[in-house]
């Protein structure tokens, strides 16, 4: 048991760092989407409340 | 070599060329030609970016060195991992929008230049020329490591096996340029992924138990089971460092000035981090079984550990598929060197100081002639495969890590920055890891990447603090971002 004890500890210094990079990865990816579809919402939001966009210009006259 | 795994093989080369065939026709410019017209999707980024930075490393350096010295080697891979996903995460974005913003600059040299307003052209010069020098080294060295594999697959003498390599890859990369690059990048890097995957699930079956595949290693040598056997601090540093290297590949840095949008990094940041982080493990799993595999009868060459369990475990036909993976990873490589080569013949010296008013497809065509050119100048340095070219790897990754790293990262994150303290950054980069490699002893025995990049860092600071301050053109578009 023991012989498995060390890779098995061993493996444990690879497999942490990789997961947690890859982990941090999607999430950052889903993190982007999300704000990505508010930032769409907002501006549909907006447009229907007042021709304006998230920048504050009117889509038609772009002022 | 059996006929299967050689039809296999053939066919995949063809395949190669066609690619170069496809795009032949959609390279009207220059930009068309080295970034591709910044059309490349996330998943052809990520994967031609992860295939173009591991070269025939993954397959035959990282299994060879875990076969021979076991787990104490993984420091690298962690490094990598690390390194690889904070230039994602920092750097993508930024120099994509930066890149297109200054001018839509096309190469490094030509970002750096009108980032710092540079009229007396010396830093696109320097970097340039950095840039020829290295990689025509870079690329030599892939062509050798290609053509050893030739020769040990198919029996061909060294000669044949260089030439039959660097044609098929110079057809491709003239005719088709960066997409050509890009696209087959990506499939060689999915057939990279596919193979390091396969494999060590046959092992396991092979192994049925943990437990026994580890008692193999252990009666070999127990100490391959530990991380830190024979490891100093120095020695663990160094092999982390090889991380800081990414902020400076301009093989790498040239995927993210190509992605079709900014908005496609995160996708791609993930996809490219699953890749590497699966392959980067199935790597080491190979060398590691390796131990126990061959434990009655060590292999002569652990470089060809993957290679020959891949020829004793899969049927020919996929073997000859797996064989082709292997040949992917060197040939992923040295095409994008070539390419960026031909992008600082044509876009900074030829066009930057020779030929301002070239039109595209003249430039075009500067472009693939000096891929050819630069192709014949790697080759003259191959010739000789004894030539010392395999260990300039380390030295060219530290070389771009530590000049152009820094560098990159500050350009994009500090507006106090100036031209003077740019230059500071790469001369004392390179210098450092000039002088540091041929010193030896103690400290002197760290991978020279982490003091060059700190002592470029330094240089940067200090030089830019004590210049004028960059005009308010050179600070707005960082404010903007």
């Amino acid at each position: 048991m023991e012989e498995t004890a060390i890779p098995l500890h061993s493996w444990f210094w690879l497999i942490v760092p990789m997961s947690i990079v890859f982990l941090l990865s999607i999430v950052n990816y889903f993190r982007n989407r999300c704000r990505g579809s508010e930032a769409e919402q907002n501006n549909s939001r907006n447009d229907a409340a007042g021709n304006k966009t998230a920048s504050g210009k009117d889509p038609a006259t772009g002022k | 070599m059996n006929t299967a795994a050689v039809i296999t093989f053939v066919l995949y080369l063809c395949a190669l060329i066609a690619f170069g065939i496809i795009f032949y026709r959609f390279s009207e410019t220059l930009s068309d030609y080295i970034l591709g017209g910044r059309k490349l999707r996330s998943g052809v980024a990520a994967l031609s970016a992860g295939a173009s930075d591991m070269s025939g490393w993954l397959l035959l350096g990282l299994p060879g060195a875990v076969y021979a010295a076991g787990l104490n080697q993984i420091w690298i891979a962690i490094g990598l991992s690390i390194g690889a996903f904070l230039n994602w995460q920092y750097v993508a974005a930024r120099l994509r929008t930066l890149t297109e913003k200054t001018g839509n600059a096309i190469t490094l040299p030509d970002y750096l230049e009108q980032r710092f307003e540079d009229r007396t052209r010396v830093l696109r010069i320097v970097t340039a020329t950095v840039i020829l020098v290295f990689f025509a080294l870079y690329t030599a060295s892939g062509l050798v490591a290609g053509a050893k594999l030739f020769e040990s697959s198919f029996g061909w003498g060294y000669e044949t096996a260089l030439l039959a390599g660097a044609t098929v890859i110079v057809v491709y990369t003239f005719l088709g340029g960066f997409m050509a690059v890009s696209w087959t990048d990506f499939f060689q890097g999915i057939l990279m992924f596919l193979a390091l995957i396969t494999a060590p699930i046959m092992l396991v079956f092979f192994f049925e138990n943990w437990e026994l595949l580890v008692a193999g290693v252990a009666e070999v040598d127990a100490s391959f089971l530990n991380v830190y056997h024979e490891m100093t601090l120095i020695g663990i540093l160094s092999l982390l460092a090889w991380g800081l290297g990414y902020f400076g590949q301009p093989h790498i840095l040239a995927r993210f000035m190509a992605i079709d949008s900014p908005k496609s990094v995160p996708m791609a940041q993930m996809i490219g981090i699953g890749w590497m982080v699966f392959a980067l493990f199935g790597a080491v799993f190979v060398g590691f079984t390796g131990i126990a595999y061959f434990a009655d009868s060590p292999l002569p060459d652990p470089e060809f550990v993957f290679l020959v369990m891949v020829q004793e475990l899969f049927s020919p036909w996929l073997a000859g598929i797996l064989l082709a993976a292997i040949l992917s990873a060197v040939m992923s490589t040295v095409d994008s060197q070539l390419l960026v080569c031909s992008s600082a013949i044509a876009e900074d010296f030829y066009k930057g100081l020779l030929r301002p008013a070239a039109r595209h497809r003249e430039l075009v065509w500067v472009g693939r002639i000096s891929v050819v050119a630069v192709a014949l100048v790697a080759l003259f340095i191959a010739w000789n495969p004894e030539a010392m070219v395999l260990e300039l790897v380390a030295w060219a990754w530290a070389g771009f890590g530590a000049s152009f790293g820094p560098v990159i990262l500050f350009s994009l994150f500090w507006k106090r920055m100036t031209l003077q303290g740019a230059l500071a950054g790469v001369v004392t980069g390179a210098v450092t890891v000039l002088v540091w490699h041929f010193l030896e002893g103690g400290w002197f025995n760290l991978y020279e990447i982490l003091p060059g990049f700190l002592l470029s860092s330094a240089a940067i600071y200090v030089f830019s603090t004590r210049t004028e301050p960059p005009s308010a053109s050179v600070t707005a578009e960082l404010d903007n971002m």
